[in-house]
């Protein structure tokens, strides 16, 4: 542990608590990746070993540890350590083969990330607040993360939900936890309430639904049409609702009937009876879905998998429990069970060229599995060590 | 258990030293007392003749040694107080193992009286010291009538205290309650002792009370007996799933203490045994405390002194075994406050048994006299003094008149007001005492330099420089709007500190700069504000600026503010400065919030409402 000198260099009391906390966490940080080489599977043409545990290193992680696809690059959000948990931003642009760590710089982020992309390539990053911290700061990127700057906070705590976030040019648009939506026109500099918590259900479109639990907002083809999805109280079923100056909130009729997986932005993973149906908006009205994936399990992480082509729908893969996963690469498109993931997958991404990237977590060690289209090994494919500031945020 | 963890290093030697100096000063005082009640008693003796009557009066036995007993028991309890550490150790180091497995609501409670000794550590521990010296002095002074009763009074109402707040009710809610380990909580046997004193004299003069005593102690130890004897409590193994059983488990722990080598190689070695022989080990617990239990309550039934004075050397020789083999002498180890419960017990159940045999307490003559001799006692003797005013006259003759126990008997009270009255004033004083923040973040810099200039904007959008404050004192602190851990904390600490400065807040003005690289933007000076209350206080500035003009700041005042990478908040020192109205750097203070409990933030804020005060003080 160090200790940093006052000005006049009189007073060695003179301290940063956290500064000494990061020294001592670099150090402890260094036993850590130590461990954690030594006990990853090695490559070989074996393969990993498959998971016999659910993927995510705990539980409130699950929900938000997700990817998200853009036209160029894809982004990957998992927790990292445990106890508490730090949340990591991970990019791999789509003219590279690795996986680089861009977590935005400055907050705490041990409550968790809500991360939302638009068409374009910058990402926007609600941080949770933790501890003593009430609000949520926000920050975003337009270069891939090699520069962040800062957006206006939101008034209070972001719902622990991977679609509670959406971003549209300067549109911004938060679900909160007490299921509030809150909306900016202005890149987040300013913030309006669009919806409290009840309004949608109080209103003529919301009556069937009853108390709507909002968990994620998109916007619609038209920036100005904002998506509200969550589960109805009444039935217990997806409800998605549309809003927009002139109308109002208007209920979407779904093709499926079930609960609500995923929301993101034109695409929702709904459980229904026959199994996991993916549906993607062909706008905000209209909805294809795909054959159900036919599993009763939990879903414990989700994601956006990048389109064929620039402009076409983007997929979606799900981590099911005991190493399962499964991925589904457009509209039209069958689902398709994957191998076993390898042990601690946390995520799954799009990897460079048809692969198929399983990014694995283990105390402060990111291994980077890859799957190539028709292969049925995972092979390791990178290890990023990530420098964990242990005790920086006690 | 939230508030009974001060934060506190107990060995912190500001505190040990604030500690010493507190009993030295109400040391001075009650040395004063004494000295003043001894002068006014010696010359009202000279002025109006007083003489102490020779009364032909003896108190009875057993009452004697149950008074002076427990007076030297409450005596030892007050010199264990003094102990140096106690002042920052009792809430973590007592209290919180005390309260350990009880029902939530006891811990609630025990959490009160702990956050009331975090509040003001040095007043309530030296208040602790004088008011157990007090009550046992008072108990061996004071041998009859109104005094006893007084004193047997502040007993059982300073024992409930200790019991409820210090003990946990001698945890008789938390699972394993047994005699062996403390229970009922040794401070309950000085209640009990206290209600026995306050009985009338007369009581003592016949064997109902030596019955009582007996027969209640019988039924304690039945009880106790039961309980030991009560299957599945892990008393009749020595290991359970190969983790050392009830018994061996606490004797281990004990062994485990700080103490004397021989003890300890006792007790180890006691510790082994039960281990190996947990059974045969609770099993003559149990019988042991079944027969004493029987034997009492048999000859409390019969008034059979002989049985009782078996029963008692059985009974007292198996508690000095626990005292030493298992209570490891209650008071070994950390900080222990007193010998815990089997030498209060044996001093209960031995007066039980000499009270069987009360014997004549007056001469023939004397007996008559009412059951509160004490003012029968004074027989003034005229010396042709002045004559006094008739209200005045009596109580200037029995003060005159009353012998030397009496005297210091009252002294003995000015000592347990002495501790009293700055206890009293802890509790309803909501503002924490500042030593605390001084032992967390040591003590302040003084400095006497210029304190650089700046201009940065406010979260007001208005351009300040700190040479516009000039004419108040500033408390500049530096504060990272997205911090998670000490910024809230020490924001709310600065607004406490605001509201103790009540008027005087007009000379002042609280500035934080943002320490935070990033996240630089008014909108999140302004979310910081509304997050911690400080968005209405009128002389609070949070300054911002471009990360160059904030870095030019920070290098000036000596704060290293850095982005740490993955997730990590930004690091920056925890350092406030006093600046004089002059715009002359005074003070220098960590302002690092420590644990950030209730006690701990009102104590900074007082020590950062002090600084400011005596800024201003010296600028009138």
């Amino acid at each position: 542990m160090t200790t940093t000198t006052g000005r006049r260099g009189s007073r060695g009391r003179v301290r940063s608590s956290a500064l000494a906390a990061a020294a001592a966490a670099i150090a402890s940080g260094a036993a850590l990746a130590g461990c954690g080489s030594s006990a990853s599977p090695p490559s070989s043409a074996a393969g990993p070993p498959a998971s016999s545990a659910p993927a995510a290193s705990s539980a409130p992680a699950v929900s938000l540890a997700t990817t998200l696809s853009t036209a160029t690059d894809s982004w990957a959000i998992v927790p990292m350590s445990a106890n508490p948990a730090f949340w990591e931003v991970f990019i791999r642009p789509a003219k590279s083969a690795t996986w680089q760590l861009v977590t935005p710089p400055g907050v705490a982020d041990n409550g968790g990330l809500v991360a939302a992309t638009d068409t374009e390539s910058g990402l926007t990053v609600a941080v949770r607040p933790s501890q003593d911290l009430d609000f949520t700061p926000v920050a975003s990127t337009a270069d891939a993360g090699a520069s962040w700057s800062t957006d206006g906070p939101i008034s209070d705590g972001v719902a622990a939900s991977a679609g509670a976030l959406a971003v549209s040019g300067r549109q911004v648009a938060a679900v909160l936890g007490n299921g509030t939506i809150e909306a900016s026109s202005n890149a987040g500099n300013t913030w309006g309430t669009l919806a409290r918590p009840g309004t949608i259900a109080a209103s003529a479109a919301g009556q069937k639904c009853g108390t709507l639990q909002v968990a994620s907002v998109s916007f619609g083809p038209i920036p100005s049409q904002v998506l509200a999805a969550g589960e109805c109280g009444a039935t217990g079923t997806a409800g998605l609702f549309a809003y927009s100056a002139g109308d109002g909130w208007q209920r979407v009729s779904l093709p499926v009937s079930g609960q609500l997986v995923r929301f993101g932005a034109g695409t929702a993973l709904v459980r229904a009876k026959a199994g996991l149906t993916a549906l993607w908006g062909d706008d905000a009205l209209h909805w294809t879905a795909s054959a159900p994936l036919p599993v009763t399990s939990a879903v414990t992480a989700s994601g956006g998998l990048a389109g064929a082509t620039a402009t076409s729908a983007g997929g979606m893969w799900v981590l099911l429990p005991g190493g399962q996963a499964a991925t589904i690469g457009g509209p039209g498109q069958q689902w398709l069970l994957l191998p076993p993931t390898p042990a601690h997958t946390s995520v799954l991404a799009s990897g460079p060229g048809t692969a198929l990237d399983a990014l694995a977590v283990s105390g402060s060690t990111l291994t980077v599995w890859q799957l190539d289209r028709g292969s049925t090994v995972w092979a390791k494919a990178q290890t990023i060590s990530v420098p964990i500031q242990l005790g920086s945020s006690s | 258990m939230p508030g009974m963890n001060s934060g506190l290093n107990p060995a912190s030697p500001i505190l040990v030293a604030a500690f010493r100096s507190a009993l030295l000063h109400q040391a001075l005082i009650i040395a004063l007392i004494f000295f003043l009640v001894l002068i006014a008693w010696g010359a009202t003796r000279t002025a109006v003749g007083g003489q102490s009557a020779v009364a032909a009066w003896r108190e009875p036995r057993a009452r004697r040694v149950l008074r002076i007993g427990f007076g030297a028991l409450w005596l030892v309890d007050g010199i264990l107080q003094a102990q140096p550490q106690m002042a920052g150790g009792l809430p973590s180091q007592v209290l919180q193992p005390a309260a350990g497995g009880s029902p939530s609501w006891v811990v609630s409670l025990v959490n009160f009286g702990a956050n009331v000794w975090n509040y003001h550590p040095i007043a309530a521990a030296a208040s602790s010291v004088w008011i157990q010296v007090g009550i046992g002095l008072w108990l061996i002074f004071a041998v009859r009538g109104w005094s006893l009763r007084l004193a047997a009074l502040s007993s059982v109402a300073w024992g409930l205290v200790v019991w409820s707040f210090g003990e946990a009710f001698g945890a008789i809610f938390a699972p394993g309650l047994t005699v062996l380990f403390g229970a009922p909580g040794g401070v309950l046997l000085y209640v009990v002792a206290g209600a026995l004193l306050m009985l009338p004299q007369r009581s003592w003069e016949r064997p109902a009370v030596g019955r009582l005593i007996l027969g209640g102690s019988g039924v304690f130890f039945l009880g106790m007996a039961l309980l030991q004897a009560w299957p599945g409590r892990g008393f009749w193994q020595g290991t359970v799933g190969g983790q050392p059983g009830s018994l061996t488990a606490m004797v281990k722990s004990m062994a485990g203490t700080p103490q004397p080598h021989v003890l300890e190689v006792i007790v180890a070695r006691f510790g082994s045994f039960t281990e190996s022989h947990g059974f045969a080990v609770n099993l003559v617990a149990v019988i042991a405390l079944a027969a004493a239990g029987a034997a009492f309550c048999v000859s409390a039934a019969r008034s059979d002194a002989r049985l009782a004075r078996i029963a008692v050397t059985v009974a007292a020789v198996f508690c000095l075994a626990d005292w030493v083999l298992v209570e490891d002498l209650g008071f070994l180890g950390g900080l222990g406050t007193d010998p815990n419960n089997m030498i209060p017990l044996i001093l209960l159940f031995t007066v039980g048994c000499l009270g069987l045999t009360p014997q004549p307490t007056a001469e023939p003559a004397a007996v008559a006299v009412a059951d509160e001799p004490e003012a029968a006692a004074v027989a003034p003797a005229s010396t042709g003094a002045p004559p006094l005013p008739g209200w005045l006259s009596g109580p200037v003759r029995a003060f005159a008149g009353a012998p030397l126990r009496v005297i210091a008997g009252i002294a003995a009270l000015g000592v347990i007001i002495v501790g009293a009255a700055p206890m009293a004033f802890a509790t309803v004083n909501k503002t924490a005492d500042p030593i605390t923040a001084e032992a967390i973040a040591g003590t302040n810099g003084q400095l006497d330099t210029p304190a650089p200039n700046f201009t940065l904007t406010s979260q007001y959008g208005r351009q300040v420089s700190l040479a516009s404050l000039r004419g108040k004192v500033v408390l500049l602190t530096f504060l990272d709007p997205v911090c998670t851990t000490d910024c809230p904390v020490i924001a709310a600490e600065m607004r406490v500190a605001d509201e103790i400065l009540g008027s005087k807040a007009r000379d002042a003005e609280l500035v934080a700069v943002v320490a935070n690289p990033t996240y630089t933007s008014l909108a999140y000076t302004r979310a910081f504000d509304l997050q911690v209350g400080l968005n209405t206080v009128p002389n609070w500035l949070y300054l911002t600026g471009s990360v160059s003009q904030l870095a030019s700041v920070w290098h000036r005042y000596g704060i290293e503010v850095e982005d740490l990478p993955a997730g990590a908040m930004a690091a920056h020192n925890d350092i406030a400065f006093v600046i004089s109205a002059k715009g002359e750097e005074q003070q220098e203070i960590s302002d690092d919030p420590g644990p950030g409990t209730d006690a701990t933030q009102s104590s900074f804020s007082s020590m950062l409402a002090d600084s400011v005060l005596q800024s201003i003080g010296q600028n009138q």
